[in-house]
């Protein structure tokens, strides 16, 4: 089985996001980056799929400038085989739309059985890679997925949704992503940090991939903090005293009951 | 040619969700703002069930693709039969809604029509003559502000919740044309849908939220939350702290927060949660939120519109007794 996972490197969970002064961008400094969490259930259940299946193969690829490669390493590490990074300092800024089509280039380079994402990396949030390239390489795309059963050439797939399970039967190759639940992300052990920089990262660019279309089809006019809450009302009073008095207000003030 | 404002609307089970009305009521706004006409695609087994739903919304058109197997969502059916309509129409708008099948289709749908992309749009305003999408990004950290590049088409996922539907006015009902549903053998399917029994609601579809954390000191104490949710009735449900998550207490289906959903319910109490950021993250754009917590400079306390500083073993249950009371 050959497998490829897509990952991206984010901004930590806990990280506070500060707006860059050009309003265009966040200011990277102080900022710890990380794997991105959703990408890494993508990598374990790869990992796990070669385990079982000892010919696979497990190549991430990321779009990323330098500092990206840690995310790389991190993957390496779990168990990952070989990694592709793409950049150049035109890609600064681009739009989902583009990567998609990097992505989608650099798929067309390589053989795959099952490509991996997360549902949406933490920092746009926009979870539109794997619908893209889905259209983009004619696979089918199954995303929020939380278990993978793979037997007979087909996956069987169950993905989230509100209030539901649906069990998804998916021909290969096929477009995962994963959602949390899919699977519990191993620690990588020392030995493996250690091997992991030995593995290769190969660089490619656009213009290698044969991409020139880079042009974004959305633009960013601006950030802003969000809203921010006005201060709260402490309600006073004996455990059933301030009970009452929250029901009140939620009766009569908010109206929500 | 100038392109058009169509809306993307499906049935689920058979019913017209109220996530339709929303995606109407945007694709309204956003034909006012552009001048464009709003046209909806619509896909179900049985879509003429549900013509009377169109009316009074500002519909020009509705394109009606009844077929049985469009009554469950098939993304590769959605997308090639929404992709052939519209084509490469440049400077078009492709409404739908940010759900978890939307968000399937919406990548899928820009790469197909050359479009921009913008999910979980929250807010729609104009800035120097451009239509600017608000959405929240990492996480909610930031609100990015996001159009069209000129001349793009562009596919606008809205957040479920975020966009007041009007009632129906006067205006009637639209046109209606019947298409011709061709489709090739799917490669993905749903082959199973699995309710469980008694399936709470799900925590970005209901309108109070009772989350529980750490405080709740293990999983059966969870009934506590699921008592008061079942006072207040229809809307509610139980959420739950990643920590709860975690800990095997809640199915991570119910968690809040930065690596579990973001929820803009228009109530979300929060019961023995201290706040961190990725829990913050996931709720603060609730319209109220209520934080009972016994530490005082529990974090939660800054975002909450009301707190009360207690056990939540005391509070919840005098909670309760006096929602029976009232209820009474």
């Amino acid at each position: 089985m050959k497998i490829l996972v897509l990952i991206k490197q984010v901004p930590d969970t806990e990280a506070q996001i500060k707006i860059d002064p050009s309003g265009k961008a966040i200011d990277e400094s102080g900022i710890k980056f990380v794997l991105n969490p959703y990408d890494e259930f993508g990598v374990e259940e790869a990992v796990r799929i070669k385990e079982k299946n000892p010919d696979s193969t497990v190549t991430a690829v990321t779009i990323g400038p330098e500092r990206s490669k840690e995310a790389m390493r991190s993957a390496l590490a779990m168990g990952a085989d070989t990694g592709i990074k793409i950049w150049d300092d035109s890609l600064a800024g681009a739009d989902a739309g583009v990567k998609a089509a990097l992505l989608a280039a650099a798929a067309g380079t390589l053989e795959y059985d099952i490509i991996f994402c997360g549902k949406q990396a933490i920092d746009d949030d926009q979870g539109a890679v794997g619908g893209a390239i889905s259209r983009l390489l004619s696979v089918p795309f199954v995303s929020n997925v939380v278990k993978v059963d793979i037997s007979g050439g087909k996956c069987i797939l169950q993905r989230e949704v509100e209030g539901a399970s649906e069990i998804v039967e998916c021909g290969m190759p096929c477009i995962i992503s994963a959602q949390k639940g899919l699977n519990e992300p191993r620690y990588p052990s020392l030995i493996n940090i250690m091997k992991a920089k030995k593995k290769e990262i190969k660089e490619m660019t656009p213009a290698g991939l044969g991409v020139s279309d880079l042009a974004s089809k959305t633009e960013l006019v601006g950030m802003e903090p969000p809203p921010s809450r006005p201060p709260g009302r402490i309600i006073e009073g004996e455990p059933a005293q301030a009970a009452v008095e929250l029901v009140r207000i939620l009766r009569e003030e908010i109206k929500v009951f | 040619m100038s392109g058009n404002v169509y809306t993307i609307l499906d049935t689920r089970d058979g019913e017209f969700p109220q996530v339709n009305l929303e995606a109407l009521a945007v694709g309204r706004l956003i034909a006012e703002k552009s001048g464009k006409d709003l046209i909806s695609l619509f896909f179900s087994d049985n879509p003429s069930a549900h013509l009377d739903k169109f009316a009074g919304r500002g519909v020009k058109k509705v394109h009606l693709f009844a077929s049985p197997e469009l009554g469950k969502f098939n993304l590769e059916h959605l997308g090639k039969l929404t992709i052939n309509k519209i084509g490469q129409e440049n400077d078009s708008i492709v409404v739908l809604p940010a759900n978890i099948h939307g968000k399937e289709l919406g990548g899928y749908l820009a790469a197909g029509l050359g479009a921009g992309y913008v999910t979980d749009c929250t807010g729609i305003s104009e800035e120097g003559g451009k239509i600017v999408y608000k959405r929240p990004a990492y996480s909610g950290k930031v609100i990015q502000k996001l159009a069209a590049s000129a001349g793009a088409a562009l596919v606008v996922g809205f957040r479920p919740n975020s966009f007041p539907v009007p009632e129906a006015d006067a205006t009637g009902a639209p046109e209606t044309v019947a298409e011709t549903v061709s489709t090739e053998p799917a490669k993905a399917v749903i082959v199973e849908v699995k309710k469980p029994e008694g399936a709470a609601l799900d925590v970005t579809e209901a309108k109070i939220i009772i989350s529980g954390g750490r405080g709740l000191q293990e999983g059966a104490n969870f009934s506590l939350l699921e008592e008061l949710v079942a006072l207040i009735g229809q809307g509610a449900t139980v959420g739950a702290s990643r920590m709860a998550v975690d800990a095997g207490w809640r199915d991570h289906q119910a968690q809040v927060g930065q690596t579990g959903k973001v929820v803009s319910p228009e109530l979300y109490v929060a019961c023995g949660i201290s706040g961190a950021i990725q829990h913050l993250v996931g709720m603060s754009s609730s319209k109220c939120i209520v934080a009972i917590n016994k530490d005082p400079e529990a974090n939660i306390f800054k975002v909450a519109d009301f707190g009360i500083v207690g056990d939540i073993f005391q509070v919840v249950p005098a909670i309760c007794e006096e929602m029976k009371r009232v209820k009474v």
